[in-house]
């Protein structure tokens, strides 16, 4: 191979690091199990990611705009609550104020972070804890069941054989996927989290895009809660504990930098995909569910070191 | 770099000098050890040594002192001038003989320093203060100076000097890399012109002047350096920025006026409330009282937005801080202050991106070998020269420009003089801050002194010099500062 095309590919491998990773993932995962590359499994494997990846996908703007949102977790228990309550009243109302609670929540945090100018990471620790306490509230700590069939069936309902979780997830991750690349809010959110000050000089609004982002981000973790309490037709207050950090470690296992400045939505949606792939392995494979962690850890550990030596080679 | 024999001998003061990209501080760096030589070797008093880690070179006596400074900023002057070497007994340290130690060394250089203030409350100066005296503190026998005045005022890099004196006359080699050449004329023993990575020209500096460093540095004589004067602004209406007792934090009662077509620069030292003025006129801080008139109208604009709406563009001092977006393309970062240009609907057109960034580029001679590859690649006066490209996408009435020509070289710093020249002679006005004289004089109309955060005086640029200036921005003791040596 000639000097230029060994170049050429050694970029390209450093762009797309996490993929190769992932790729040899597959590989290994399918020559282990032949239950793994079945259109059920698969089915299945894209189904479990829809809520996560949601999640991610709306995070991953925050991040990318040198934001923390640690708070998804409890948004997207508020909103289960709020849409498994109001369901009772209408299927269709539950989902439109299940979604409309995220957004809301979402602008507060950005109100709390614009007016006090306090760090985001510690901002959102503590909404978060207050927002659980809402859904805490709301609910008197019981489980809020959902009696209405149509609004379970939106959970369950599939379209080409997919779940309609699952295309919704898409769809959010290919318009937003679209924002960051393609509109002159994603250069923002891009110039913001790369030097928030410069943006300042050159008349960016650095606060309405911001809000911007907190709106996103509450708004996709509600529309995973909405899907989540129609498929389980339930809701109570302590689900999603722990998924803000799934989801900013998918975010950075994807290859978005946690400093902000640079990432990208497919990034997320790949490391959203390796998580739960390496989970679902576990089940296939019957290995001994007390290892799962460990081997999950190392996993992860080797998933993002590889991309990162990668990266560094070729910078 | 590509080659370079260069010698250093103990107790000599050796300067280093050539354009921005020459290959100076990838040497300086490859001293230190932070980067390895592709071939050749590195001697130290004879003996072949490779250096494979900056800890392997301090230990063989050779210490820098950065460009970036490398301060804890959480820590004390002291402790960070002893930092690696504390003085401790069972791993518990001795502030009372660190504090004894570091006031000794402060007390020789005769720098004005707190060993017990926290690094994060000095000044920029100050900082730098510190990071010089680290490096004696070392008693390395190669101390090498990348930049050291670039922060500090005329008196404090006296100072500086008088520390290199002292440390090449204790038996020291010291190797000064520097942009402000008749001070290194006057400073060093020999000089080193670097070009593309070659050392073009070593001699001793006794009959040296700026102009034959400068000849070196760009291959042959060249007389463009000087820039065309601007022509004379016309005379008539109301000036495009007044300022009328316009007070803040740093500065107080500044009032001046920039004319149409006019270039005015302010000059001062370090401190002197300049940078403060230049940026709470565009909005990014609030002056507490005061009128700001925009063509006669009054203005108080909220944010920098606002400003920008307003006609006004704004290029700060600091380009890594607040300036360039370092992990964005060149050409996201000459578009991103005018995106609507490039997008329809909020959509981007990349065709459109990149039609206006190379236009804005080539008109200022950015040189990139693509416009798409991340701006921190691109060397220093490429960054500035894209910053000011940035405003041209949409070219302003008033351009407020803080130094625009720091750590910029000689070929690409005549270049952003004719470009400013050429802004004033299609109707722009400029608002400059600077610290370098020549350029003022250079380039500007009018010129007002800074001194304490007030207007000490107004200089008709053609008919004052160098001195005069000097003597305003130090009020009475004038002849003083000039007095390097």
């Amino acid at each position: 191979m000639s000097v230029p095309a060994v170049a050429v590919l050694t970029r390209y491998l450093g762009r797309y690091g996490i993929l190769v990773a992932y790729g040899l993932l597959v590989i290994a995962v399918a020559t282990q199990s032949d239950r793994f590359l079945t259109k059920r499994n698969i089915l299945n494997l894209l189904d479990q990611a829809a809520p996560l990846g949601l999640i991610a996908v709306g995070v991953t703007l925050c991040i990318i705009a040198g934001i923390f949102d640690l708070s998804t977790g409890s948004v997207f228990a508020v909103a289960a609550v709020a849409a498994a309550k109001a369901a009772s009243v209408d299927p269709w109302l539950g989902v439109a104020v299940g979604v409309a609670v995220g957004a809301s929540l979402g602008a507060f945090n950005a109100l709390v972070m614009s007016t006090t100018g306090i760090n985001s990471f510690i901002g959102t620790l503590s909404t978060s804890i207050m927002f659980r306490g809402i859904a805490l509230l709301a609910t008197s700590g019981l489980i809020v069941s959902v009696a209405d069939r149509e609004y379970k069936t939106l959970g369950t309902e599939t379209l080409l054989d997919a779940k309609l979780t699952v295309w919704v997830f898409a769809a959010v991750a290919v318009i937003l996927g679209l924002t960051l690349a393609r509109t002159t809010l994603g250069r923002a959110l891009y110039a913001i989290g790369g030097n928030s000050e410069a943006a300042r000089l050159v008349g960016i609004r650095v606060g309405s895009v911001q809000t911007f982002a907190y709106v996103m981000s509450g708004t996709c973790a509600a529309v995973a809660g909405v899907l989540t309490s129609s498929r389980t037709g339930s809701a109570q207050a302590d689900i999603g504990i722990g998924l803000e950090l799934s989801a900013i470690t998918a975010v950075v296992v994807g290859g978005t930098s946690i400093f902000g400045g640079e990432g990208a939505v497919w990034r997320t949606v790949v490391g959203v995909m390796l998580l739960q792939t390496i989970g679902n392995a576990f089940n296939l494979l019957g290995v001994d569910p007390t290892y799962k962690q460990v081997v999950q850890g190392v996993l992860i550990l080797a998933a993002v070191s590889i991309d990162h030596l990668v990266r560094q080679r070729t910078r | 770099m590509d080659s370079a024999d260069v010698s250093f001998k103990l107790g000599q003061i050796h300067g280093l000098v050539g354009q921005n990209g020459a290959g100076k501080t990838t040497l300086a760096r490859m001293l230190c050890g932070v980067l390895s030589p592709d071939s050749g070797h590195i001697e130290v008093e004879g003996a072949p040594t490779s250096f494979a880690s900056p800890r392997a070179a301090l230990d063989a006596g050779v210490t820098m002192v950065a460009q970036e400074l490398s301060l804890v900023p959480g820590l004390t002057v002291a402790e960070n001038l002893l930092l690696g070497q504390l003085p401790s007994q069972f791993g518990v340290c001795n502030s009372g003989e660190m504090l004894r130690r570091a006031r000794h060394l402060i007390e020789d250089s005769g720098f004005n320093l707190d060993p017990a203030a926290l690094v994060s409350t000095l000044s920029q100066s100050d900082r730098q203060k510190t990071e010089i005296l680290r490096a004696v503190a070392r008693n390395a026998r190669l101390v090498i100076f990348d930049e050291p005045r670039s922060s500090l005022s005329v008196h404090e890099a006296a100072q500086v000097y008088g520390v290199m004196r002292a440390l090449a006359a204790s038996g020291v080699a010291v190797v000064l890399v520097s942009h402000f050449l008749s001070e290194v004329l006057e400073v060093c023993d020999v000089v080193t012109v670097m070009r593309d990575g070659l050392a073009v020209m070593h001699a001793p500096t006794d009959d040296l002047t700026p102009r034959h460093l400068v000849e070196h540095m760009v291959g042959s004589t060249h007389d463009g350096l000087q820039g065309g004067r601007p022509n004379p602004p016309p005379q008539h209406g109301a000036p495009r920025l007044e300022t009328r007792g316009l007070t803040g934090l740093g500065f107080e009662e500044i009032s001046l006026t920039v004319g149409v077509g006019e270039i005015v620069s302010i000059v001062g030292l370090v401190g002197s409330g300049r940078t403060e003025f230049i940026s709470a006129v565009y909005g990014a801080q609030k002056p507490t009282s005061g009128t700001i008139l925009i063509d006669g109208a009054p203005e108080r604009f909220r944010s920098p937005r606002a400003a920008k709406r307003a006609g006004l563009a704004y290029i700060s001092e600091s380009r890594q801080t607040d300036g360039v977006f370092p992990l964005l393309g060149a050409d996201t970062n000459i578009t991103v202050a005018h995106m609507e240009t490039i997008s329809r609907f909020g959509l981007l057109a990349r065709r459109l991106q990149r039609d206006r960034s190379a236009d804005a580029a080539r008109r200022v001679d950015v040189r990139a070998g693509s416009l798409s590859q991340p701006i921190s690649s691109l060397s220093g006066g490429n960054q500035q020269k894209a910053l000011l490209a940035r405003w041209l996408v949409q070219p302003p009435q008033l351009w407020l420009i803080d130094e625009p020509t720091r750590g910029v070289d000689v070929v690409s710093t005549a270049q952003i003089h004719s470009v400013i020249v050429s802004l004033a002679e299609a109707g722009m006005s400029v608002l400059m801050v600077t610290s370098d004289l020549d350029e003022a004089l250079a380039i500007a109309h009018r010129i007002y002194v800074f001194r304490d955060g007030r207007v000490e005086r107004e200089f008709d640029a053609g008919t004052t010099d160098e001195s005069a200036l000097l003597a305003a921005a130090f009020a009475a003791d004038a002849s003083e500062p000039r007095q390097l040596t």
